[in-house]
């Protein structure tokens, strides 16, 4: 893996399909951020999704058809950085198994060592510090993938903090899921309320003017959600966020 | 299903299956700290509601004329052994009559009386062996139980103690690992003690 | 008194009835949160990978030699006078106690917590032959005068506010408690110590069983595992058949981690070691000792990727820390083992033909692997069983959608066709940027959340906007 000492001058961007055709600004955002960090982008278009739908929903063949656009997109890429916690995770800790045995399997596991979210790499490979400034207070969505298969234990909160007059406040339980889990946001639309309302009452307790998250999938379910409920608080993706922050568009 | 069938099915689904070694070394679950044994063993078995005491052999009679008082009947498990007649006396003084350790007289009494093979220091606990030294129902029925332990049979935690628990699990058909009075947390998870076991829990550590 | 379940034949459909009682999800979150603070407390300044990581090797060591340690424990138990008997299925095992309570005459049960014992519907086989069953853990005592199967593995009743016990006990038993939970528990210990007392049959489960000595070991906090191994003249264990250890040595990591997990405590109240049933020279004990060692579907998960499964000590951490299990209890699982556990194991010991959609009831958060002590990878179960669903019982609905949705993704111009064909498909159903009602499958999405349109130039199509 890259680390601090060999920061890459050029990354590819790994968009992912929701943020491309729902929220394309967090796509620009990202973008944005990494420039600003001296790091120039490039954006292979052969790519499409890293198949999390079909895969999680055991349809490994059909996952396989559409993780493969990435093999493709990103072969010749030195890293690779997507703003989603999830589909990094998809990357990282599913396609050596998903590809095993096939003849992609040694560019799987090569795209699985380049790839990072974009807070990991901005904070571990970056060194990103001051992060310009906003007057909000706001509270933090630990993503799940991001936090226990890829181990993004701080770099949210630390890339909030460096802002200047952003207050952070923790909700009660920034770690539980939000119900969103891919299909099962369909399949079990009413306990995928239920875990929703479950995390915005928590985050309404907070009084937080933003609620911040790192994956495009939870955001989407929260602000869906929201929108139902009337709640106060708007969910932002984090490179949004930043990037509102910096005075970058 | 007959034994060998049942071993030799299990077996055959196990077939290519490789075993890791057992660790060669177990991490330490809760450290017993410095200290004084004595005084890491009452402050755990204080936490969970139990009460330990130290205790010299000659000032033996008065605490069990203390934790008694107000019982009518006792029952005295045999294996206080060395400690007998000190506990009898003590009943005695406070006016409680001992009585057989039978069903019906153990659960009509006031006050259980054992000794305990081992004291665990990590987590305030007791090791009593059952057996014709400990009837069963002393430790169980009567709502107050005191336990009789020997200052130096005090051991630091569950190292020492599951070194030690094979020899009396061989020999005894029920061995009881026992830490504070009863409890459970089954209703909204408030803390009630007293269940079905004791209520009180109280172990005399003796020393010379 | 057979318990009835939630109504229901899906998951789907029980969560539904149960999401309908908000009294449920309020009660439980407050209750798991405080068993996860105390584990949290306690686990502080221990070295929990280290432990985590000794339980799993452990475990694993064990059940890769589990027909090894079957036997040697079994050798020294009927050596002591235990009788052992190896039940293939659950009626096996039924059968053999009806046998054991019709010989000795029994009238009367009283029973300790045991899943496996649930598991098999032990309590209403042996209530049809008309034996009176005392459930006598407290938790369980609760459930059963409520007619309900219990709700979590370690605290069945921890859906209930004190005042619905306390509502529940007035009714049953024409008192007039209080809904302080120490008056409560009082008057249980009253009304089950007769019982106790009077009983012909004492059934528990078994915790962990010891090859080294042939023991078996139950963990309680009551005293009603005592009660029930000690006082009536039989006493029958239930026990899984993969609830073994080596020996004593493996319990100095075994138990606390157990008892950490189930219930914040260092060490259970209760640490019961049996041997056999009373010698000859004890002055008291069961005459009787018989174990049942139940197989009812294990030993068939021995060869699979899922063997690591049967490495679970039955903590119940995984359903205390599961975001799904919180909002409905185990009730909505339809099975005795409900939460990531029941998820995994239900589907394996029942068929994917009767529990294949609790694999799905998931959003794969991964926080049930985070927690567990010996580190059983669940989240990873449950989508291996998806991927065996997907294989052999998934619709052809499903199956096309998704061969559709991969084929058209496979190739970014097939991709970007897919986004403008979206764009113009959504125009009916668009408002503002916003999708309110959306057709069949999406619809499901849009009954309780709205849909962001898709935007109106993607983030590819900006990007080549700009010239890069």
């Amino acid at each position: 893996m890259i680390n601090a000492d060999r920061r890459p001058e050029r990354v590819a961007l790994f968009v992912t399909c929701l943020v491309d055709l729902l929220y394309p600004e967090v796509g620009e955002a990202t973008v944005s951020l990494l420039e600003e960090a001296g790091v120039a982008v490039d954006f292979p278009v052969g790519q499409t999704c890293c198949g999390q739908p079909p895969f999680n929903s055991g349809f490994v063949e059909d996952a396989r058809r559409m993780g493969r656009t990435l093999l493709d997109a990103f072969e010749d890429a030195e890293a690779v950085v997507s703003p989603s916690g999830s589909c990094t995770a998809m990357v990282r800790s599913h396609f050596p198994h998903l590809f095993e045995g096939t003849p992609d399997e040694e560019r799987a596991r090569g795209l699985t060592s380049k790839t990072y979210e974009l807070s990991e790499f901005l904070v571990d490979v970056c060194g990103a510090t001051s992060q310009g400034s906003l007057d909000a207070r706001v509270t933090f969505h630990d993503s799940c993938h991001g936090l226990r298969e890829l181990g993004l234990t701080g770099q949210g909160r630390a890339l909030l903090e460096e802002v200047d007059g952003l207050e952070l406040v923790e909700m009660a339980r920034p770690d539980a899921c939000c119900g969103f889990g891919g299909t099962f946001s369909v399949r079990l639309p009413e306990m995928a309320d239920a875990m929703a309302d479950d995390k915005l009452d928590q985050t309404a307790a907070t009084e937080a003017d933003v609620l911040v998250a790192g994956d495009s999938g939870c955001l989407m379910h929260l602000v869906g959600r929201a929108s139902r409920r009337g709640d106060r608080a708007r969910p932002v993706h984090l490179a949004v966020l930043l990037a509102e922050a910096r005075g970058l568009r | 299903m007959e034994r060998d069938a049942f071993l030799a099915r299990t077996r055959e689904r196990l077939l290519g299956v490789e075993a890791p070694p057992l660790p060669v070394e177990l991490p330490t679950t809760f450290a017993t700290g410095d200290g004084r044994l004595f005084d890491r063993f009452a402050e755990e078995l204080g936490k969970v509601g139990g009460q330990a005491l130290a205790v010299r052999t000659f000032e033996l009679a008065d605490r069990v004329a203390e934790l008694a008082e107000g019982c009518t009947t006792a029952v005295v498990a045999p294996g206080v052994g060395p400690f007998l007649a000190r506990v009898e006396e003590g009943l005695r003084r406070a006016g409680c009559r001992p009585v057989e350790p039978s069903r019906e007289l153990a659960e009509a009494a006031d006050l259980g009386v054992t000794g305990a093979a081992l004291g665990v220091a990590s987590t305030g606990s007791i090791l009593l062996p059952m057996g014709p030294d400990a009837p069963r129902v002393s430790s169980l029925l009567p709502p107050l139980h005191v336990a009789l332990l020997e200052a130096e049979r005090l051991v630091p935690g569950f190292e020492e103690l599951f070194a030690e628990l094979p020899r009396y699990a061989a020999e005894r058909a029920q061995t009881v690992l026992i830490t504070g009075p009863s409890r459970t947390g089954d209703i909204e998870l408030q803390l009630v003690r007293g269940v079905h076991g004791p209520v009180r829990v109280v172990v005399l550590v003796v020393s010379k | 008194m057979t318990r009835t379940g939630t109504p229901g034949r899906t998951f789907e459909q029980r969560a539904h009835v149960l999401l309908g009682q908000p009294s449920i999800g309020r009660n439980l979150g407050s209750a798991l949160d405080t068993m996860l603070g105390t584990r949290a407390a306690l686990l502080a300044g221990t070295d929990l990978e280290a432990m985590r990581t000794a339980g799993e090797q452990i475990r694993a060591h064990t059940i890769a030699n589990l027909a090894g340690y079957l036997e040697e424990w079994s050798e020294k138990a009927e050596a002591r006078g235990t009788r052992v008997f190896f039940a293939d299925t659950g009626a096996e095992a039924v059968n053999y106690v009806r046998d054991v309570c019709r010989r000795r005459h029994a009238s009367l049960v009283v029973k300790g917590k045991s899943m496996a014992s649930e598991e098999i519907a032990l309590a209403d086989a042996l209530e049809t032959d008309g034996i009176e069953v005392l459930e006598t853990d407290l938790g369980e005592y609760i459930q059963q005068i409520a007619e309900e199967p219990p709700a979590h593995i370690i605290a069945p009743a921890v859906h209930r506010s004190r005042g619905e016990v306390r509502d529940l006990f007035n009714r049953v038993h024409g008192t007039d408690l209080s809904d302080e939970p120490a008056r409560l528990t009082a008057f249980a210990r009253e009304h089950l110590r007769a019982k106790f007392l009077e009983a012909d049959v004492g059934i528990t489960g078994v915790n962990f069983a010891i090859a080294e000595t042939g023991s078996i070991s139950i963990v309680t906090n009551e005293g009603n595992g005592r009660m029930s191994s000690s006082l009536p003249p039989v006493h029958i264990a239930i026990m899984g058949m993969e609830r073994i250890l080596p020996s004593f040595r493996e319990l100095t990591v075994m138990l606390p981690l157990l008892t950490a997990s189930a219930t914040g405590q260092r060490v259970s109240t209760y640490y019961n070691v049996i041997s056999g049933p009373r010698r000859p020279e004890d002055p008291d004990g069961p005459e009787e000792l018989h174990v049942v060692v139940l197989d009812n579907g294990r030993s068939a998960i021995l060869p699979t990727e899922y063997r690591s499964i049967l490495h679970c000590i039955r903590c119940g951490a995984c359903q205390n820390v599961c975001p799904v299990f919180r909002q409905v209890s185990g009730h909505a699982y339809g099975s005795v083992y409900g939460g990531p556990i029941g998820a995994v194991l239900t589907p394996l010991l029942r068929g994917m033909e009767e529990a294949g959609d609790l694999p799905h009831a998931s959003s794969l958060c991964g926080a049930c692997t985070d927690i567990c002590p010996v580190k059983i990878p669940l989240h990873e179960h449950l989508l291996g069983l998806r991927r065996d669903g997907a294989r052999e019982r998934a619709g052809a609905a499903e199956r096309t959608t998704f061969r559709l949705w991969s084929w058209a993704w496979s190739s970014p111009r097939r991709y970007r066709l897919f986004a403008r064909l979206s764009r113009l498909g959504q125009f009916p159903f668009a408002r503002g940027n916003r999708v309110r009602r959306a057709p069949f499958p999406l619809s499901r999405w849009t009954r309780g959340r709205d849909l962001p349109t898709v935007a109106r130039r993607t983030f590819r199509e900006r990007w080549s906007d700009r010239g890069a």
